[in-house]
């Protein structure tokens, strides 16, 4: 395993030998995992599934609190922040799924409030925090309308306006592309990288990881294979080996920079004379995943 | 935000005068019809005849009063455990409380047949609190929400074999007690039974007030509720108790009157919008305004006697609930 391949100036969220397996289980989910992630960069977590992302966030997020190891965000140990403290410094957007509650988008997005709120301030304040998430989220206009009646994308984007109003230092988000179409992952994505703080992201796409991202975790089998820049991170050889599919990476150009595009030639039915990987391999793969 | 204050401070004033005249009104009838006049003058010192200063003091007003708080507890239960399940299905006998109470009913007149009345609601609570604890014993050792559900369910099939078998194998007499005791009613209201409901509630009614916020947030999942600083676990185990204490002493005091806390939470989301403050004020209002006008029909209805409140509830909550479900299949399409 190679650490970063690159030392950043300031990291925003690390941890050193964090192990956790749950109650029950044969294997760790996480092990041994030494994460630096540099701090004001879109960082995403990929991996095949069942690599532990999920996992990892949920332990840097304070929600799985039995691991072994140490986490740190921005330098302090992740167990010695009070709830409220942790809630002001980091902000969770979990899968995209039904919301059940009849809300309004602006009662959604005011629920952000409450990590900075006394217990005896009974209604939410008028400040600009709100407005001004709804803004960059560009939502505005919806303020008034059910969170039932919105598209899965409005949904996506009213509930990190609701993340950002806690005014977090990093924003975490799993698979917030989930259920969205091609337009709107590309929009979310977009919005992500302007909003100039700290996010992190699992995402399933490599080629919106690697066209968004500033950083990448690579993750397998509970352990991190590599973490970097994309284009160091993602090369044929290793995404092969991880995902158990033949791949190849072409670097391309994207607004003035080098971004790694990513294809995948399974062989489930014809053969392809391009496949980088020998089919041994892919078999190999496969049959390991199904050990996890 | 001084806006906001007027337009709730409207409401909760609309919806007081709303209650004040339901209570005017729902006082007036019984066996005997009492005037607005009647009312008016014995509310001043001066009562007709002593009849009727004893059926309004002795029997109307406390029957009416309970019915208010009984619909609002009701309610407001029902809608705190929609929300800390999550579950539209969740009311207030989730946790086999009226099992459990009946079946403390059914143990104390077997095993005690001279036991005084009085003594029954206790019975009652006992034995629904020890369903309640049950309960949350078996959710608390497998640790998750939709557990608490079906604990809920089988303790209340295990609560209601005891108490069948009890009553197969015991004294034809009470089984009558029973059976009136589980359609509910509030015929046995009293001042005594106010002093230990009322002060319950509006604390109660305070405190989730107070938190109206966190449980906004835990209307969305979990890990989000956790991450805005909650102490999910703690919060959601202090909501269940609080519930299941006020469920179980409404329960002891009247039976079980069923629905109103599963269809009043669902009708004032439907009205008034899904935050927990306004469900949980539109809740306290509706359910106990609904109760007082359920009263007054099941003393009217048939003539000469007193239908049990739990039917009538029953009977409208099962059409509404059907239409729920014809409205539910529709959006899913």
């Amino acid at each position: 395993m190679k650490p970063a391949s690159e030392q950043s100036p300031s990291t925003i969220i690390s941890s050193r030998a964090l192990f956790w397996t749950p109650s029950g289980a044969p294997v760790a989910v996480l092990n041994d995992i030494n994460l630096h992630i540099p701090a004001n960069t879109v960082t995403a977590i990929v991996g095949p599934n069942g690599a532990g992302k999920t996992s990892l966030l949920k332990c840097i997020l304070g929600l799985q609190t039995q691991y072994r190891g140490a986490i740190q965000i921005k330098g302090r140990d992740l167990k010695q922040f009070t709830r409220k403290a942790l809630a002001q410094t980091l902000a969770y957007v979990s899968q995209l799924g039904d919301v059940m509650a009849n809300l309004t988008v602006i009662e959604l997005v005011q629920m952000g409030q409450l990590p900075h709120s006394h217990w005896y301030e009974l209604l939410h304040r008028k400040d600009d925090s709100v407005e001004q998430a709804l803004s960059v989220m560009g939502i505005t206009q919806l303020v008034n309308q059910s969170i039932s009646s919105l598209s899965g994308g409005e949904l996506q984007r009213a509930l990190i306006a609701r993340a950002l109003v806690q005014k977090p230092s990093v924003l975490i988000l799993d698979e917030p592309t989930n259920h969205l179409d091609v337009y709107y992952q590309h929009q979310i994505l977009h919005l992500l990288k302007g909003l100039g703080i700290s996010v992190i992201l699992t995402v399933h796409d490599l080629n919106l990881a690697a066209q968004y991202c500033d950083y990448v975790v690579l993750m397998h089998q509970g352990k991190i294979k590599q973490q970097g820049v994309p284009q160091t991170v993602f090369t044929g050889e290793t995404l092969s080996e991880v995902f158990g599919l033949p791949c190849t990476v072409a670097l391309v150009e994207h607004k003035q920079r080098v971004v790694p595009s990513i294809s995948f030639h399974p062989e489930f039915e014809s053969t392809s004379t391009k496949i980088g990987a020998p089919p041994q391999r892919y078999t190999q793969a496969v049959s390991f995943e199904e050990d996890d | 935000m001084n806006n906001r204050v007027v337009k709730l401070a409207l409401i909760v004033t609309f919806l007081i005068v709303i209650s004040s005249l339901s209570f005017i009104f729902s006082i007036q009838w019984g066996a005997v019809k009492l005037s607005f006049s009647e009312i008016l003058n014995c509310f001043g010192g001066h009562c007709g005849s002593a009849i009727n200063e004893s059926i309004l003091w002795q029997v109307r007003i406390p029957r009416a009063l309970m019915g208010f708080c009984v619909g609002a507890g009701l309610a407001c239960c029902g809608a705190v455990l929609q929300i800390a399940t999550r579950n539209p299905l969740a009311d207030p006998y989730l946790f086999g409380i009226v099992a459990g109470a009946g079946l403390g009913v059914v143990a104390a007149t077997l095993f005690f047949p001279h036991i005084p009345l009085q003594l029954v609601p206790f019975a009652a609570f006992a034995g629904a609190i020890s369903a309640v604890l049950l309960v949350i014993a078996l959710a608390r050792y497998f640790f998750r929400v939709e557990m608490i559900l079906l604990a809920g369910v089988a303790i209340a099939f295990m609560f209601g074999a005891i108490t069948q078998l009890l009553l197969y194998i015991g004294e034809p007499f009470a089984s009558n007690r029973i059976i009136f005791w589980l359609m509910g009613s509030l015929s046995s209201a009293n001042f005594s039974q106010l002093a230990v409901i009322l002060p319950l509630l509006f604390s109660a009614l305070i405190i989730v007030l107070l938190s109206h916020r966190h449980l906004d947030a835990l209307m969305l999942d979990d890990d989000t509720a956790q991450t805005l600083g909650i102490n999910v676990a703690l919060f959601r185990m202090g909501l269940l108790l609080g519930s299941a204490l006020i469920t179980a002493v409404i329960v002891a005091f009247c039976g079980g009157i069923g629905f109103v806390g599963l269809m009043l939470p669902h009708i004032v989301r439907f009205l008034i919008g899904g935050t927990s403050a306004r469900l949980l004020i539109g809740c306290f209002f509706f359910g106990g305004i609904f109760l007082m006008w359920v009263d007054v029909l099941a003393r009217q209805i048939l003539p000469g006697q007193e239908v049990p409140i739990g039917i009538i509830t029953s009977a409208t909550g099962s059409v509404f609930f059907i239409g729920l479900m014809l409205q539910s299949k529709r959006k899913l399409g």
